[in-house]
């Protein structure tokens, strides 16, 4: 009898091994970040006024969500930001205010602090469109505001350019298209400068291409390297795009359809995403390829026309 | 370099053997034998048959050069019946079958957005073995064996809804392997070294085993370690993320501990650490068995 227990003990025991497999169970981890906007609350302060930052970020399925970030400050004499994002007007003056997480920068948000209520607070630039074609001209006009929001009558304004070899602008600020590519345009009166406004010219400065399999691969959808406002570059992953998983793929460009610059890992196998590149000159490259690089084996490449 | 270390490997088991082969100590006889690295042929019509199942949780892997990367969990579980048979004259068969391998991969939570990403798996039968044994110096206290044994790609090579998830690495294989076993008093010691030709450009392996193992009463502790290491002549790509990539290679070191719960039946459990490795997940190795002794 107690022999059989035992044996009973024992089959027990090994038949519950037999659940072990159980259910498919969820891993948790953090999200990737393709892109980080921030926004204030208020652009303009008087002094030991505040303003609350927000960084919106985005992961490459397109989710927002906010989340901490790391804060840059160009100026804290002009203002100040804590780790919330709560800047603290100090003295007369602007700053530019960022936020970083995982390698990504955001948009660059100008704080302009002043010592009077009829002081030029905020520089504003508008346009009847975001977009020139090369060789034709746009009308930029631009506003001066107290730190009420009060119109003012300004004397003059200064127009620049971030990269004349792409677009000029002249004194009354009319904006010539030189060459595809993107600009950030400002406005500049009484020493406040605007918020960058953003201009394409062209069709902006871009290559596309299609991704195709290789050997037994299958990678397919649309990529697109462009310019950015800043002479960066960046491989945009279209909505369509999808690659078969496998170990330790990463995005290269390149001049064949294998090895060639590495660019990062690749952060998902489907649907749209957007990969920054620095260093690179838009035409340097041929091909945007998913690489598999601890097996050096090219998963997909698509030509860049 | 691969030939030396083959040679390498070669020349230690001969030594062992040559070693061995001095001794006239007769092979103890107890119900967890069989255990013993399956070295020792069995009697016409003996052998046995085991129930066993193996479990492995991965959260990171060995990438090709050896450098461990974080993974999104995979699981592998088999459920396997295996057994012996001796014919006689100092040849034994054998088969591995299991019935049924079960791969998932967890579905992927991401904390900020709340995104879930779908989890997957797969459920089948998985890569079989045949095999044929012959023993060479087949003495009680030490035996020398000769072995083929064919890998018949029965499992699943792209399972699930997502098409990635394996049962078998659907190649042919044959694993041609020299082992030994000595045994004294109640300690032993096992070796063997084998060559794995793989087909489907997978490349080709060397393995090597070694362990010793102690019986008392009715339990067997053993310990043995393992190596698999891949001459990386195939062109096949690796897929580290389970284990049946290509160009594999490591080592594992293997506890295990056994219990006669009557004369003819064990139970069995072991945990495999693997102590390094080349495309291969990086997660111990869980296994129980019950075994028939005939």
């Amino acid at each position: 009898m107690t022999q059989k227990l035992t044996l009973y003990n024992w089959l027990l025991l090994f038949v519950s091994t037999l659940f072990l497999p159980g259910c498919v169970g969820e891993d948790v981890k953090e999200d990737s970040i393709k892109s980080i906007e921030i926004t204030a609350s208020k652009t303009a302060l008087l002094a030991n006024q505040t303003s609350q930052v927000t960084a919106i970020l985005q992961n490459p399925f397109d989710d927002k969500f906010e989340g901490e970030v790391a804060w840059t400050n160009t100026n804290s004499e002009v203002a100040t930001i804590d780790a919330s994002g709560t800047v603290t007007a100090k003295g007369e003056g602007q700053t530019k205010i960022t936020a970083v997480k995982d390698g990504v920068t955001s948009n660059e948000l100008i704080i302009t602090v002043v010592n009077s209520l009829t002081a030029v607070a905020m520089v504003n630039v508008t346009a009847p469109a975001n977009n020139v074609a090369v060789g034709n001209t746009l009308q930029l006009t631009a506003t001066a505001q107290n730190i009420n929001g009060e119109n003012l009558i300004v004397a003059n304004y200064t127009w620049s350019s971030n990269n004349p070899s792409i677009a000029t602008v002249d004194a009354s600020g009319v904006v010539t298209g030189v060459t595809n590519g993107s600009v950030m345009i400002t406005a500049t009166t009484n020493g406040v400068n605007s918020q960058n406004f953003e201009l394409t010219i062209g069709t902006g400065s871009e290559l596309n291409g299609e991704f195709s399999g290789l050997g037994n691969y299958n990678v397919s959808g649309r990529v697109t390297l462009k310019t950015t406002a800043n002479n960066a570059l960046e491989i945009v992953l279209a909505s369509n795009f999808s690659s078969s998983a496998g170990p330790g793929l990463h995005v290269y460009l390149s001049n064949s359809t294998t090895g060639g610059l590495e660019v990062a890992p690749l952060r998902k196998t489907s649907g749209s995403d957007t990969y920054q590149v620095s260093g690179v000159a838009l035409d340097q490259y041929k091909y945007v390829l998913v690489y598999c690089k601890p097996f050096s084996v090219t998963f997909g490449a698509a030509e860049l026309k | 370099m691969n030939k030396i270390y083959l040679l390498f490997l070669l020349t230690l088991g001969i030594a062992v053997g040559a070693q061995a082969q001095t001794t006239s100590e007769s092979r103890a006889t107890n119900t967890v034998s069989p255990l013993l690295n399956d070295v020792w042929i069995a009697p016409k019509w003996h052998g046995y048959v085991q129930l066993s199942q193996t479990a492995i949780y991965a959260q990171q892997f060995y990438e090709a050069e050896g450098s461990v990367q974080d993974m999104t969990t995979a699981g592998f579980y088999s459920t396997e019946l295996s057994g012996r048979l001796g014919l006689g004259s100092n040849l034994e068969v054998s088969l591995q079958a299991p019935l049924f391998v079960r791969a998932t991969r967890n579905a992927v939570r991401f904390r900020s957005s709340q995104r879930v990403q779908a989890g997957d798996q797969v459920n089948t039968i998985g890569d079989m073995t045949v095999g044929v044994k012959y023993g060479l110096i087949n003495r009680k206290s030490f035996v020398l064996s000769g072995s083929l044994l064919l890998g018949v790609p029965t499992g699943t090579t792209q399972g699930g809804e997502s098409q990635l998830l394996q049962t078998g690495d659907g190649e042919f294989n044959q694993i041609i392997g020299l082992d030994i076993g000595y045994a004294i008093s109640s300690f032993y010691v096992t070796g063997g070294v084998g060559f794995n030709n793989r087909t489907n450009s997978f490349s080709d392996e060397i393995r090597a085993n070694a362990g010793i193992a102690w019986a008392y009463n009715r339990f067997l502790a053993m310990v043995q370690a393992n190596m698999v290491h891949s001459l990386n002549n195939g062109t096949a790509s690796a897929t580290p993320e389970n284990i049946f990539s290509n160009n594999v290679r490591y080592v594992t070191i293997t506890p295990k501990l056994a219990f006669a719960i009557t004369q003819k039946l064990t139970f069995n459990a072991s945990v495999g650490a693997i102590v390094s490795g080349q495309n291969m997940l990086k997660a111990p190795v869980y296994n129980t068995g019950v075994l028939f002794q005939f």
